[in-house]
């Protein structure tokens, strides 16, 4: 129960007690993100590959989910590995850089939202959010009807995480979709775990209320 | 029942509950019936939330990135380039074409002494747009979250 999701994909790297990464990386573990990015700021092209190659994965997911559109989300996680390649020389290796990237990631999609929205008010063109925009994945569903389904899933999710304040939205995807623990979802978003705590609580009682009034108006 | 409960039932639910505390609550689950069906609702809320599965991203977009790395920011990349979606930039592009359009309807050579002026106006305005849809995204990124 619950656990499940929670720390998928991280594993501790010995020589580096400080240091969480991924376990897809158990085949190249011996070298840190800190390390990569050390030989990236000395001009090792190779060494920033492997870096994009090890997070670009969660990292496009992560913006995908927070903006609703695989083409955006790409271009965006493009642009934190062009910033975390502009910063190679000057971060200090403290705490985790995959949390930093996530950091980066969050703050530049909250960015395009607001900057969507602040088009769509200016333009009058229909906000593709609330479309439930980009729903069609790869499809891995055995038929047409549970295809249908799945859709008619995503869609209600998407529609009512669009309808939670920003910042239990985020934190919302972060714990649910990221499966992240509280104490990370707190350092990326640079708030207390309490806080972390409190916008989840939140967010879950507003979806409670959103499914009740919805389902009152079904049965109405 | 309480916040704290509820907030307890939310912690054992996303796995942020210490061992001790969680066989505790796990203990009043069994004997609570309300308290338990508190927690399938909400476990069932939790659940029913589902995005579609994420596709791997293809190997071209790991050479794209590191060649624009490399390279720096191509001149197609600047202002309203390749990171701003489609949309937007059609939207820009129209509602350029259109406060143009509106001008040049609004005032003819003709009808108009001080034609440089008017076109200045519109020339502000569309700027005005155009900035606003090229913000640098290094400017934004700085900013805290709320």
């Amino acid at each position: 129960m619950g656990r499940s999701r929670r720390g998928a994909g991280f594993g501790r790297v010995e020589g580096f007690t400080n240091v969480v990464m991924p376990n897809v990386l158990s085949d190249e573990t011996s070298v840190s993100d800190w390390q990569l990015l050390s030989l990236t700021a000395e001009g090792d092209e190779d060494a920033f590959r492997r870096l994009v190659e090890r997070h670009q994965d969660r990292l496009v997911g992560l913006c995908q989910r927070l903006l609703g559109d695989r083409e955006e989300a790409m271009d965006a996680a493009q642009e934190v590995f062009l910033k975390t390649y502009g910063q190679a020389g000057s971060l200090e290796p403290k705490g985790e850089l995959f949390t930093w990237m996530y950091r980066v990631a969050t703050n530049h999609c909250l960015n395009r939202i607001r900057r969507r929205k602040l088009a769509q008010f200016l333009s009058l063109t229909p906000d593709p959010e609330g479309e439930g925009a980009n729903l069609d994945p790869a499809d891995d569903a055995p038929d047409a009807l549970a295809t249908l389904e799945s859709r008619r899933r995503w869609r209600k999710t998407r529609q009512e995480i669009e309808a939670l304040p920003e910042s239990q939205r985020v934190v919302l995807i972060l714990a649910r979709f990221e499966g992240l623990p509280y104490r990370q979802i707190g350092e990326i978003l640079g708030i207390s775990e309490g806080a972390v705590e409190s916008r989840l609580f939140r967010a879950m009682r507003r979806l409670q209320g959103a499914q009740e009034s919805a389902a009152s108006g079904v049965s109405r | 029942m309480d916040r704290t409960t509820e907030k307890q039932l939310l912690r054992l639910l996303v796995g942020e509950l210490s061992e001790s505390k969680a066989r505790e609550l796990r203990q009043r689950l069994e004997n609570e019936g309300e308290l338990r069906q508190e927690f399938a609702a909400l476990q069932e809320r939790w659940e029913s939330l589902d995005l579609p599965p994420l596709q791997s991203v293809h190997p071209s977009f790991t050479s794209r990135v590191v060649r624009q790395a490399v390279t720096g920011p191509s001149v197609g990349a600047v202002g309203l380039g390749r990171s701003t979606p489609l949309w937007t930039r059609a939207t820009a592009a129209v509602a350029l074409a259109g406060g143009i359009l509106v001008g040049a309807l609004l005032v003819s050579p003709s009808e108009s002494e001080d034609w440089t002026a008017w076109d200045a106006v519109e020339l502000t305005q569309a700027e005005v747009y155009w900035e606003t849809m090229s913000v640098s995204s290094d400017d934004l990124v700085q900013e805290d979250l709320p």
